[in-house]
């Protein structure tokens, strides 16, 4: 496939995946972070140029945005390591590259440095925390990439696949810990209810779990043939192919 | 994870890689940008993204 093809099916399955996250914002995220800007109002903060109603639009019209950006960005790292992902076609590979970009990009940092909603967090302390969050993506992401590598390259080695896995799974469990114990711990004290930050960081982990899902949904359906989506004629030959690969996966040795 | 080595590697060129780049900046520029970059006008982009700020998870205010 060509790499303006490629960008295409990133900037269509990001949409998607955008429009997955401005679902989950309008449905399920709107009514916390609208509880908690009442409540900010009412201890006499917040308050800015643009109503509510605005903001609400504004909102869900950059959730979209954010995710046709993201499906760019997913479509050239897809392009760039298909060869190494794993999965025989690229349904799998796009849905396994998309669950790590989840878990790397979203799931790592947001253990360290939690979402939260309007009203929280010091402005004095904003640019701090953002230089944080962004390291530690970097490092997750770095680690997360590392994983991959040292599966495949115990791969090309001959190693056999359980033991692969537990190493490569093991080292990025290690990478992840020490980060996560080595980050210095978010500065702002967390003061509104309990019960409402509690569902704003679900709702969130929950916004982003779709827009990686649809966009690596998405990418992986538009990138098939239409032969491989149904399976019909080819269907023989691809269960010998795969079979074929996940065993020359573990033995035979690797050009790159 | 079963590596498929059937596959032949390709070369992204660099005009990809900066595409890329654009992508991600705006994504910072929108989502997490505080004036370290958009200096005054970042306080702007702030209230009219503030609800995908905050449903991004990007650390705010």
């Amino acid at each position: 496939m060509s790499l303006g093809r490629c960008l295409r099916r990133g900037v269509a399955a990001g949409a998607a995946g955008g429009v997955a996250l401005a679902l989950a914002l309008a449905v399920l995220g709107g009514a916390a972070i609208s509880e908690a800007v009442e409540l900010e109002e009412a201890g006499g903060g917040g308050g800015g140029p643009f109503s509510r109603g605005v903001q609400q639009v504004a909102g869900v019209v950059g959730a979209v945005a954010l995710g046709v950006a993201v499906g760019v960005v997913f479509a050239v790292v897809f392009a760039a390591a298909r060869h190494r992902l794993p999965g025989r076609d690229d349904w799998r590979r796009s849905l396994w590259l998309a669950a790590a970009a989840f878990a790397a990009g979203h799931l790592v940092p947001a253990l360290k440095y939690p979402p939260n909603p309007p009203g929280v967090g010091d402005p004095a302390t904003v640019g701090r925390r953002t230089a944080l969050y962004v390291l530690l993506i970097a490092f997750s992401v770095v680690a997360t990439v590392g994983a991959a590598r040292l599966n495949n390259w115990l791969a090309a080695r001959g190693t056999a696949a359980a033991p692969r896995h537990l190493l490569a799974v093991g080292a990025w469990l290690a990478l992840v810990a020490v980060a996560l114990a080595g980050f210095p711990p978010p500065p702002d004290p967390v003061e509104a209810p309990a019960t409402l930050v509690w569902n704003f960081r679900l709702t969130v982990v929950g916004g982003w779990l779709g827009l990686w899902a649809v966009t690596g949904a998405v990418f992986g359906w538009l990138s098939l043939s239409p032969a491989e989506r149904t399976g019909r004629e080819d269907a023989d030959s691809a269960d010998t192919a795969g079979t074929a690969a996940e065993e020359a996966g573990g033995t035979s040795s690797r050009s790159d | 994870m079963e590596p498929t080595p059937a596959i032949a590697p390709r070369t992204v060129p660099l005009w990809a890689w900066l595409v890329a780049a654009l992508a991600l900046a705006l994504v910072y520029l929108l989502a997490a940008d505080n004036g370290l970059v958009l200096g005054r006008a970042a306080g702007v982009v702030h209230e009219l993204f503030h609800d995908a700020r905050h449903f991004a998870g990007v650390p705010c205010h």
